[in-house]
């Protein structure tokens, strides 16, 4: 076929084209759908709270202290930057691991460090110090104890595992702590002494600066920590690291509502609220991941009402886990004095 | 007198014609020495027809008859011919009287090409195989692949509104089911499911659909079955003009066109289209949908040249499309929502070359590329100024990419004798990356020969046996064996059996998948085993044609077992480490009961098949049944050109079992449901438009009762979506 019968050809389908357009033109808007524009929203409005966020950062890599007081952070530090703490009272004997990178230990009954040679059955024996079941700790007294520890350093704000240590509580008094420390794949025992700080809840330890690190502001001058920690599930037993809020163990209480309306909380609902001083009280459960649409859900409903150390009180909820440019990690809370 | 019709024949004044021997007219537009091989065949008194395809266009039914009449034939010869060569063992012979065109799509010698030598008649294809023929569809408005397979025996559609169409085959999903676009496998999986909802349909010719392995010819993935989507080549006259418009009630607006046309030995193909939809959700007016909006483009060209002994095929497609998934206004103040943007991008090109070296002899080369991208991308958007902003959570923004490089030989020699062969070769080289590939950035590659024999034992007895072996730069490739078997007991019975081992390499994602954060340790497992598997089939079908009327059944029994079932699992218990094991076993076994009838300008298929799942587990067995009947429906009015179809489908609940977060045995399931759908079309305007309109899901299903996940974190039973509910639609087909 040549192309001049070709062109004649294509001229022909042409005709024929036009005219059978006529026809398809009533299917006109059925080709050209296209998505509608969205309505816009009116922004609430505030009213007499306050609004604050805390940045946690999306890794959850800051423990965080607060003062309701203050209405500020008093400090932070990385998760990183201590493993264990110590009991700081007069009486003070309890260690506790790092429970935001979820650390665990175990007691191997043996008191030599050469006799502790692996971590097999290690995960079956281990321990943890979980906010919701505090009767069980990992280390906990460490009074009349000359046994070796192993513990697993858990993990850092990237999810890589730290190692172990070994560990050995040689003797606590009133004023100081003193411990043997091997690190993994090293020989060397090392002895630190880590002094008791009145003013304080707990002294820290840190193992990678292998020395006594200042972590937590004085006592008396927050309420919340914002940090992740260990909550244990039970059916199936499932311990889980959670990010939340923890009370301040001195002399802080809280009470947890869901009936009443955030706006209708005053001093005297406040005052017949039942406060309790475990350290969850707020916790995690103001959040919820949703694992169909991987995206935080706030529970703005559960109100909060705190009694610090100094018998004020304060109510408070939270409204977002996103920052402004939606990254995870950074819970926002409406707050006011009662 | 004789008269020979060779392809692309096209009735119109000034027809050349040769006369060739004695009184045989020949009609074509190119004659070709290899088209007169078997002319020693030819008796009097006939007309013999050579076709590309099984489907004739109206034009030249109308010379088929003006030419009987003329020349006072009564018997034609068809000469089943697809775009790559035929031989004499595919011609089918016709008493005049019994033609009519309800006839011509029901018995004319269907043409297969998967997992054959050459394109060979359905009839004596030794792989039994089963043909879509996308012409049949037309009524009931089919738009991609899912559409077309929902109504098909062993098949079943899952849907994801995210991760798209998947589909499970004698009981065995996603990862271990072989997609092919004309032989070239496609890739960029989801989940182990290639999105059949991306496979448009447009300008799709037939579907061939083979269940069990074809590993030795197609090698990995190829283990419950393939599915070879083979795409029109060339138009259907010198100069071709398609245009249609699809519109559903629940919000899908598409139109797509092609055009084409031949010059001498070259034909052109191009075509392309969008397809739209608006997103639904049942009884939701917020943002959010359940059903995510879609918009997809896509485009392809088609290039073939004849040069005698050497056919050259040039295809390239492109794709693209975006999911925009809005999100629920976040509580409490509804002022702010997270929207996911998935857009997919696949490209692929393909080069194939025939050569026939003499009667006996061919060699048939394919080279081809594909290219596919996804990303996701998260905005946090403020619905009071609706401003947004990409956010830079971790897990928010991915690009995952897949290109693959394969390419195909095979040398088959096929007389007429006793034996016949096949050699080739196949390279396949995929690379792939993305966030949670560990290091990134990773590539595979399989290097295989193949080769069978095709033993005519007695004239209708074939046995095929095959063997390939691979070397895998990932992983250690097992040998593959299998063996078929054709049995033409007599005109009317065919028995077939087959025996293959299948396999599946483990895919990139289970080899390097890393994904360690906080919250998450998962890990791929670079010492992953290849899933191994045999497989047993058997179909006996019947087949009398008798007058306008035809009679089929079939029976077939069907057998997998799969060894080294790549599973993720939990390692270390309590440090909720996940990594890809080979652990497991499971077996699929089952059968199906199939007939149909034509009477006349009537229609009725019905069917029924049962399959058994046994999932095992630490040595003990939990079985799963279900079962599914399936019933087609069609009349036709020849002189108003106009049909009516119903097509129905029952799928009984699925039971299944997975290992669940605490490594206990979780039973899941998926609901039951049915699915009914009417079409009905007529032709316009001397068939050069064709309406059809009807109603989709006549049973109004939404969504289906099922548990899909076990474990601590599972609710207890939820539903998943099917479908979109009750839905009309319109469709215009223009073809000039």
């Amino acid at each position: 076929m040549s192309f001049h019968n070709l062109s004649i050809s294509v001229l022909k389908v042409g005709r024929q084209l036009a005219g059978s357009l006529a026809v398809a033109a009533f299917l006109l808007p059925s080709i050209t759908g296209c998505l509608k524009e969205e309505q816009s929203v009116k922004p609430h409005e505030p009213g007499n709270v306050i609004t604050r966020t805390v940045e946690l950062s999306q890794d959850y890599r800051y423990q965080v202290f607060y003062s309701l007081e203050k209405d500020s952070v008093i400090s932070r530090n990385i998760k990183t930057d201590w493993d264990l703490s110590f009991e700081s009272n007069t009486e003070g004997s309890k260690v506790f691991v790092n429970s935001s990178r979820f650390m665990s230990a175990s007691n191997t009954g043996q008191e030599a460090f050469e006799a502790v040679t692996d971590t097999s059955g290690f995960f079956l024996n281990r321990r943890l110090d979980a906010s919701n079941h505090p009767d069980t700790m990992a280390i906990g007294e460490v009074k009349n104890t000359n046994k070796i520890y192993l513990i697993d350093r858990g993990f850092d704000e990237n999810g890589d595992n730290l190692g172990f240590i070994k560990v050995k509580f040689v003797s606590v008094d009133n004023e100081k702590y003193v411990i043997q420390i091997q690190k993994q794949g090293d020989t060397q025992i090392q002895t630190h002494q880590i002094m008791k700080n009145y003013s304080r809840n707990f002294s820290y330890f840190s193992v990678k600066t292998n020395a006594q690190v200042p972590i937590e502001p004085n006592k008396n001058d927050w309420d919340l920590m914002f940090t992740q920690y260990i909550h244990t599930f039970s059916d199936p037993y499932l311990p889980y690291l959670v990010t939340g809020v923890l009370l301040n163990p001195y002399n802080t209480q809280a009470a947890v509502d869901s009936t009443i309306d955030f706006k209708k909380i005053d001093i005297t609902v406040a005052n017949n609220m039942k406060l309790r001083a475990a350290p969850d009280v707020i916790g995690y459960g103001w959040k919820e991941f949703g694992f169909a649409n991987s995206v935080y859900k706030i529970y703005a409903h559960w109100n909060f009402v705190v009694r610090d150390s100094k018998s004020l009180y304060y109510k408070m909820h939270f409204i977002d886990f996103y920052n402004d440019k939606g990254t995870k990690g950074y819970p926002k809370f409406e707050l006011q004095k009662l | 007198m004789i008269i020979l019709l060779a392809p692309n024949f096209v009735l119109k004044t000034g027809q050349k014609y040769k006369l060739l021997q004695n009184n045989v007219l020949f009609f074509c537009q190119r004659a070709k020495k290899t088209s007169l091989s078997f002319l020693s065949h030819i008796e009097n008194d006939m007309l013999i027809i050579v076709q590309y395809s099984h489907n004739f266009a109206p034009q030249e039914m109308n010379l088929i008859y003006m030419l009987s009449k003329i020349y006072n034939i009564t018997t034609l010869l068809f000469m089943c011919l697809a775009y790559q060569g035929y031989s004499q063992s595919d011609v089918s012979s016709v008493n005049i009287n019994n033609l009519d065109s309800s006839f011509y799509n029901k018995t004319l010698n269907e043409v297969v090409v998967t997992g054959n030598y050459k394109p060979t008649g359905i009839d004596k294809s030794v792989v039994p195989t089963r043909i879509i023929s996308l012409s049949k569809l037309s009524p009931l408005a089919a738009q991609n692949v899912a559409d077309v397979l929902k109504y098909q025996a062993n098949l079943r559609i899952q849907q994801d509104n995210i991760l798209g169409t998947g589909m499970t085959m004698q009981g065995i999903s996603g990862e271990n089911i072989k997609i092919l676009i004309n032989g070239v496998p496609v890739n960029g999986r989801q989940n182990g499911n290639i999105d059949l909802g991306q496979l448009n349909i447009n300008n799709v010719e037939r579907i061939e659909i083979v269940e069990g392995p074809l590993s030795v010819q197609y090698g990995t993935n190829a283990l419950a079955g393939t599915i070879n989507i083979i795409t029109k080549k060339k138009p259907a006259k010198d100069v071709d003009f398609n245009a249609n418009t699809y519109y559903e009630s629940v919000g899908h607006y598409n139109v797509n066109t092609s055009f084409g046309w031949q010059i001498n030995r070259q034909s052109f193909l191009l075509s392309g289209g969008r397809n739209f939809f608006q997103g639904w959700s049942e009884g939701d007016t917020s943002r959010f949908q359940t059903w995510k909006p879609k918009i997809q483009y896509f485009g392809d060209v088609n290039y073939n040249i004849d040069l005698g002994k050497t056919k050259i095929g040039f295809m390239g497609n492109y794709f693209n499309e975006f999911i925009l998934n809005r999100g629920r206004p976040l509580l409490p103040y509804f002022e702010k929502a997270f929207d996911d943007h998935y857009t997919t991008t696949r490209y692929s090109s393909s080069l194939n070359l025939t050569h026939q070296f003499d009667n006996q002899l061919r060699t048939n080369i394919l080279i081809s590329y594909s290219d596919y991208t996804r990303t996701k991308n998260t905005y946090y958007r403020d619905l009071v100024n609706l401003s947004e902003i990409m956010t830079n959570n971790s897990s928010d923004q991915d690009t995952t990419r897949f290109n693959m490089l394969s390419s195909r030989g095979t040398v088959t020699k096929t007389t007429d004798e006793k034996l016949n062969f096949e050699a080739g070769y196949d390279i396949n080289v995929e690379t792939g990356s993305g966030l949670r590939l560990k290091g990134k950035n990773h590539s595979i590659g399989d290097y295989a020969a193949f080769a069978s024999a095709e033993w005519h034992i007695t004239e209708g007895v074939t046995f095929r046996p095959g063997l390939r072996a691979s070397f895998n730069t990932s992983y250690q490739a097992p040998l593959i064996p299998s063996a078929h078997i054709l049995w033409k007991i007599t005109d009317q019975f065919t028995l077939r059996a087959s025996y293959g081992r299948g396999f599946r390499s483990p895919s990139l994602k289970e080899l390097y998948f890393y994904f360690v954060d906080i919250n998450h340790n998962i890990r791929g497992n670079e010492n992953l085993e290849a899933e191994k598997s045999h497989n047993l089939n058997t179909f006996l079908t019947y087949k009398k044609v008798k007058a306008k009327n035809v009679y089929k059944a079939e029976a077939s029994l069907f057998y997998n077992k799969i060894n080294n079932l790549i599973t993720l699992a939990i390692l270390r218990g309590e440090q909720n480490e996940y990594g890809y094991i080979n652990v497991g076993q499971y077996n699929t076994s089952g059968g199906q009961l199939f007939g149909e009838i034509v009477l006349n300008n009537f229609s009725v298929g019905s069917g029924a098949s049962l399959t058994r799942s046994m999932n095992v587990f630490n040595n003990e067995r939990y079985p799963a049944d279900t079962w599914e009947t399936r019933s087609n429906l069609t009349y036709t009015f020849p002189k108003a050109k106009m049909n009516f179809n119903f097509w129905f489908k029952h799928v009984s609940k699925q039971p299944g079992y997975v290992l669940g977060e605490d490594g206990k045995i979780q039973p899941i399931f998926v609901g039951t449901y049915n699915l009914v759908d009417f079409g009905t079309s007529k032709k316009f305007m001397k068939d050069k438009m064709m309406l059809s309109f009807g109603i989709k899901n006549i049973f109004n299903v939404k969504n289906i009762d099922s548990q899909l996940v076990g474990g601590a974190h599972s609710s207890s039973n939820g539903s998943s979506s099917l479908a979109t509910g009750r839905n009309l639609f319109v469709k215009c087909e223009i073809s000039l």
